[in-house]
């Protein structure tokens, strides 16, 4: 049996225990997503998009979805998590099953409507399909998988000229056994001039080889705003597959701050489209690939109206035998003229078995726009390594002092100031010796 | 050679990047004492100062160096520093990310850490630093900036005097300290370095130009000629140098020990 078939077996076999079973729609959406991934099979390094990220994995081993193992951690594994102590409308999601018992949604203010989408999936009515509908189609298998064994996620909508508040923030705890997986589907609908902050942490509790899967929707109509955070710390062997796809109306804005820390392997894919004239976006990310970590980051912005302005900023750091990837991709379309791009991709390589590999690239088909790119990858500078040491820090303080420096500017980037916090303090900890650091920084 | 010596420099050879820079030099300085390096360009100043502060890349392939009665040579900079050695930087480097007040926290605490000292707490801390930074002139929000990021030449010069004064050095070693200040600068920064001056401390003024020493008097002048010192002096050398310039001590080929005071 190939990969394809054994997860065609294996959707036959959970089937009636994945949500949404009795309702004929969700069941027709995950057939027909089976035939989509026959159809497109697994990626391989052939495809340009997949070169250098390699999914034999998902192939070799069968990952598959697994009851409700926990509905509750104690306070202290609680207060080991980032963000713990935030004060947010919070949802939790365990393997990909959400736990009531964890979340906090209680006092969602007046247009704030938050709902885990296993009920939806559920529902007899066709309001959730509306939703679907404008989903894309599956690119590639990992979407497609997603598509088959969705067991939860989270379904936000911001009324129009709501203003949140408190951040929603969404919490995925991953008990991290071998060979589990878990599919979520986020849909976040922001209706015209509404505005919110969510934010998604990936956690593990364990050690073993896993996989999160996460599709995110978003949909930013005429005048929204989004703050879109990412903590990425998934287990160390732990395998994190996302993609997020960003549709923006007139004048909205969305901002994407990512920080990739964790996972074995870790493909995360944002795709923004501007539809609307004046929409404008930001996409930051930092990540930090050591050991034999793969992290790999791919954007793709759209301008197909006139006016719009992007910007993206990312920071890789690859030590050991880490491997980083930032393939970046700005399109602007034929007619969005006085479009305003700028992507920039900045890395440092701090060993001979790292690598990254880093590919800003414009497509422009219209004449009147302002587009620039620029990628470099260095080393820690010598000279300022000596004049930190020449003060009396230690060699191993002025290497992760100049690495802190190098991510600040990433971190200085969010707007909300917890994750700011939170950021800091998880990158001191993956650093060797952060800790070191911490003590002095105080 | 007195049980006192602060640094003690004998035979010292270096190179860097295979080109032979200092080729023998002997000196000793004392607690107490205010030395000035003089000599032309490309001489070998620079190379002697950052040698004394362990910059890598800049080998020494003969002599010794005793700090404290320690070998100096076999201490990386870091330690070098938490002795109490000080390398005022001629060109001090912009770390953008990295406050001004981070670092001078991280190396003032080094240095306590490394004399049994508790860290300093925050306010204290910033007293010591507030009053520093009055006499100087540097003005407060300088603290929160990224060191060096977009200082004027003036300023940088300022903040490795405000970091020399806030660490009270053993022994500081200002490399072309007077290079890029103006005339009212140079009086501030001199004053700060005057301020230093103790009989337990010595300084170490590397300079091309005579007009440093007219603020901060040196007690020892040496001139340093194709990686030797060629003549060493009272602070009378240096304004015969200004007379007659360096031709009149350095002529090319005419370097031989003897002519070391």
């Amino acid at each position: 049996m190939n990969a394809v078939e054994s997860y065609q077996t294996l959707y036959h076999q959970l089937a009636g225990q994945l949500p949404g079973h009795n309702v004929a729609w969700v069941r027709a959406m995950r057939e027909a997503s089976l035939l989509r991934l026959k159809e497109l099979g697994f990626p391989n390094h052939k495809q340009e998009a997949w070169k250098y990220t390699q999914l034999q994995t998902l192939e070799k081993e069968l990952y598959q979805p697994i009851p409700v193992q926990r509905t509750n951690i104690s306070d202290e594994e609680w207060q080991q998590l980032p963000l713990a102590s935030l004060d947010a409308s919070r949802l939790v999601f365990v393997d990909g099953h959400f736990s009531r018992a964890m979340s906090d949604m209680d006092a969602l203010p007046p247009g704030v409507l938050i709902s885990e989408l296993s009920s939806l999936l559920n529902s007899k009515t066709n309001q959730p399909l509306a939703m679907f509908q404008n989903s894309r189609l599956a690119e590639d298998a990992i979407h497609a998988l997603n598509d088959a064994f969705i067991t939860d996620g989270a379904a936000i909508n911001i009324l129009a000229d709501v203003q949140v508040v408190k951040p929603i923030h969404l919490q995925y705890i991953s008990t991290a056994q071998d060979k589990v997986a878990s599919y979520s589907r986020n849909i976040f609908i922001m209706e015209p001039n509404s505005r919110a902050q969510v934010i998604e942490s990936h956690v593990a509790l364990g050690e073993g080889k896993y996989v999160n899967n996460v599709q995110t929707d978003i949909h930013l109509a005429a005048g929204a705003q989004l703050e879109h955070y990412k903590l990425q710390l998934e287990g160390r062997a732990g395998l994190h597959f996302s993609a997020t796809q960003v549709e923006q109306a007139q004048a909205s804005h969305y901002q994407n701050h990512l920080f990739a820390f964790g996972s074995q392997l870790m493909r995360n894919e944002l795709k923004l489209k501007l539809n609307g004239e004046q929409a404008t976006c930001l996409l930051n990310g930092l990540f930090l690939a050591q050991g034999s970590q793969h992290l790999d980051m791919q954007t793709q912005i759209d301008h197909r109206s006139p006016a719009c302005t992007s910007r993206e900023t990312y920071r890789g750091i690859a030590d050991e035998h880490g491997h980083g990837v930032f393939d970046g991709k700005v399109k602007v379309h034929p007619g969005a003229q006085l479009s305003d791009a700028r992507v920039t991709s900045n890395n440092l390589l701090l060993s001979q078995g790292g690598e990254i590999d880093t590919k800003p690239q414009l497509e422009i088909f219209a004449n009147d726009v302002k587009c620039s790119h620029g990628a470099t990858i260095g080393q820690l500078d010598e000279d300022v390594l000596f004049y930190l040491c020449s003060r009396g820090i230690d060699k191993a303080t002025a290497r992760n002092l100049m690495l802190f420096a190098f991510a600040s500017h990433n971190i200085e980037l969010c707007p909300l100031e917890d994750i700011k916090g939170a950021a800091r303090e998880l990158l001191l900890k993956h650093l060797h010796n952060g800790d070191q650091l911490q003590e002095s920084l105080r | 050679m007195t049980q006192n010596s602060l640094l003690q420099i004998s035979n010292l050879h270096a190179e860097v990047e295979g080109q032979a820079i200092l080729r023998g030099i002997d000196l000793t300085i004392k607690a107490g004492e205010v030395h000035a390096i003089m000599g032309p360009n490309a001489s070998g100043k620079s190379t002697l100062a950052h040698v004394l502060a362990g910059r890598p890349g800049f080998e020494v392939t003969q002599g010794e160096i005793l700090y404290q009665g320690k070998d100096l040579l076999a201490m990386p900079p870091e330690e070098r520093a938490r002795h109490g050695l000080f390398l005022g930087f001629q060109y001090p480097v912009e770390i953008p990310g990295v406050s001004n007040v981070y670092l001078l926290k991280a190396a003032v605490n080094a240095m306590r850490k490394q004399r049994g000292l508790p860290e300093l707490d925050a306010m204290d801390f910033l007293e010591r630093v507030s009053e520093r930074m009055v006499e100087l002139g540097i003005s407060k929000d300088l603290l929160y900036r990224s060191v060096n990021e977009g200082f004027s030449g003036g300023e940088k010069k300022r903040n490795e005097i405000l970091q020399m004064s806030v660490l009270e050095p053993q022994l500081a070693i200002l490399d072309e300290i007077d290079s890029g200040l103006d005339i009212d600068a140079l009086r501030v920064v001199a004053n700060s370095v005057n301020a230093l001056r103790s009989e337990d401390r010595a300084i170490v003024m590397v300079t091309h130009y005579q007009r440093l020493l007219a603020y901060i008097k040196p007690d020892y002048v040496h001139v340093l000629f194709q990686g030797r010192i060629v003549k060493s002096g009272g602070p009378e050398l240096a304004e015969a140098l200004e007379e007659k310039g360096y031709g009149w001590v350095c002529q090319a080929g005419d370097v031989t020990s003897g002519e070391i005071a």
